[in-house]
């Protein structure tokens, strides 16, 4: 017995130890900010995923209830929801699920997008998990502190230091939910491009095609984001829209293998061969699987070469 | 001994979906985007052939774990390859976030103890 309280004793002291480093520092951000249109689903038992994913759906403007999300998200046997089924379920209802790896200065930078952030906490500790999904949608500088929609709070209260250290136990796991139309600002590109890929991806076209879109107005000199809209054009069978996306592509990278094979495929399933070896011959010095596979496919199409 | 039996079933279907899938004439020919963002960070390539392993994989351990089977078809439906591929290796071990306690004996006086140093969030969070 007294080994066991010894343990216990030696796990107080050894965890206090690492809360305290979380103390004190100024604050994240001079001014106060809160979302408070964001609107709240009180949590049932277990039913905290549903609830954290209609607070961010609904936000951008998907109504939807949190009774509505629970199938698509709880897993009985389980007692929870799993985070790439909340993403899944976003997407499902036509939205981006950004998911973010960042610190509490990117909560608040997206906090200043106006844009709520759903957030994996541990309320526990490492060796006895609680997780927990809330939505963080505010901080008070004056009292250190953040405002959550979690549970059955509309507005829980959680110290800086509290939140920071039920969150990293969580790997900092964070996601924004947004509209394919609307501007990504504030988000990293990468993750916001993986966002939109996992949209076509899952066979979300229309919605993928207006997230590449968004992606080429906030950062026109991505490649990817040009090759996202030509490739959905393509799979939405606007085929001769995707030749243009292509082509405008190439104009401006004019190397890029993918885009390169793309087209060429493109322009060989479009009967047109010829214009696709047309375009190979004029770059001699493109070298590449991508790249050979197309000449092949081209030459093959169209033997003459003229 | 049918539940096997089934499963068998599905796993020939299954396979032999994968096998055909590349003889379907439409969206075979280019480059999807995700497998060029891999490209471009060098990440491994996604192996679309797994993906369908997986899809099954990851319906039937929802099933068992107590998901209607309408909507784990659904929910499987709306997963990514890597998605796929990563929880068909680890469904079990992935954090379900659900937040109620059920604690005994010792681990409740520390949870306590940290919960008042201010390094938890156990009992005002849930």
């Amino acid at each position: 017995m007294p080994r066991v309280l010894g343990n216990a004793l030696l796990l107080i002291f050894l965890a206090a130890a690492s809360g305290c480093t979380l103390l004190g520092g100024p604050p994240l951000t001079e001014r106060s900010i809160e979302l408070t249109e964001t609107p709240f689903f009180p949590q049932e038992a277990y039913q905290c995923g549903p609830a954290a994913l209609a607070t961010v759906l609904a936000h951008s403007g998907v109504p939807v209830t949190a009774d509505e999300l629970t199938a698509a998200l709880y897993i009985p046997e389980r007692h929870g929801s799993l985070q790439v089924e909340l993403m899944a379920a976003a997407r499902r209802h036509g939205r981006l699920a950004v998911e973010l790896d960042g610190d509490l200065a990117m909560l608040i930078q997206q906090l200043e997008h106006g844009r709520p952030v759903l957030v994996l906490q541990n309320l526990a500790v490492s060796f006895y998990p609680v997780w927990h999904y809330a939505v963080v949608v505010g901080y008070e500088p004056a009292r250190d502190r953040f405002v959550l929609r979690s549970g059955t709070e509309r507005r829980e209260l959680t110290g800086r230091g509290r939140f920071a250290a039920t969150w990293r136990r969580a790997d900092h796991w964070a996601l924004v939910v947004l509209a394919p139309q609307d501007d990504p600002a504030g988000l990293p590109r990468s993750a916001y491009l993986r966002a939109a890929a996992d949209l076509e991806n899952t066979g979300a076209h229309g919605a993928a095609l207006e997230a590449f879109r968004s992606a080429v107005r906030a950062w026109p000199d991505e490649p990817l984001a040009r090759l996202g809209v030509a490739n959905n054009l393509y799979y939405l069978g606007r085929r001769e829209a995707a030749v243009d996306a292509y082509r405008e592509l190439l104009e401006r990278h004019p190397t890029h293998p993918v885009a390169v094979h793309n087209l060429v495929m493109l322009l060989v399933e479009l009967e047109r061969p010829c214009e696709a070896r047309q375009l190979l011959a004029a770059a001699p010095e493109l070298t590449g699987a991508l790249v050979e596979t197309a000449r092949r496919a081209a030459a093959s199409a169209c033997p003459a070469g003229d | 001994m049918f539940q096997r039996f089934h499963r068998v079933v599905l796993r020939i279907v299954v396979i032999s979906l994968a096998i055909c899938a590349p003889l379907t004439p439409a969206q075979a020919t280019i480059v999807g985007t995700d497998a060029a963002i891999a490209m471009s960070e060098r990440a491994e390539a996604l192996a679309t052939i797994n993906a369908a392993f997986a899809r099954e994989d990851v319906r039937s351990q929802l099933e068992a774990l107590g998901v209607d089977p309408a909507d784990a078809l659904a929910r499987v439906n709306a997963l990514t390859d890597a998605e796929l591929a990563s929880l068909a290796q680890q469904l079990e071990d992935l954090p379900a976030g659900g937040s109620v306690l059920g604690v005994l004996g010792v681990i409740l006086v520390v949870l306590i103890v940290l919960e008042l140093l201010g390094v938890t969030n156990v009992f005002t969070g849930v």
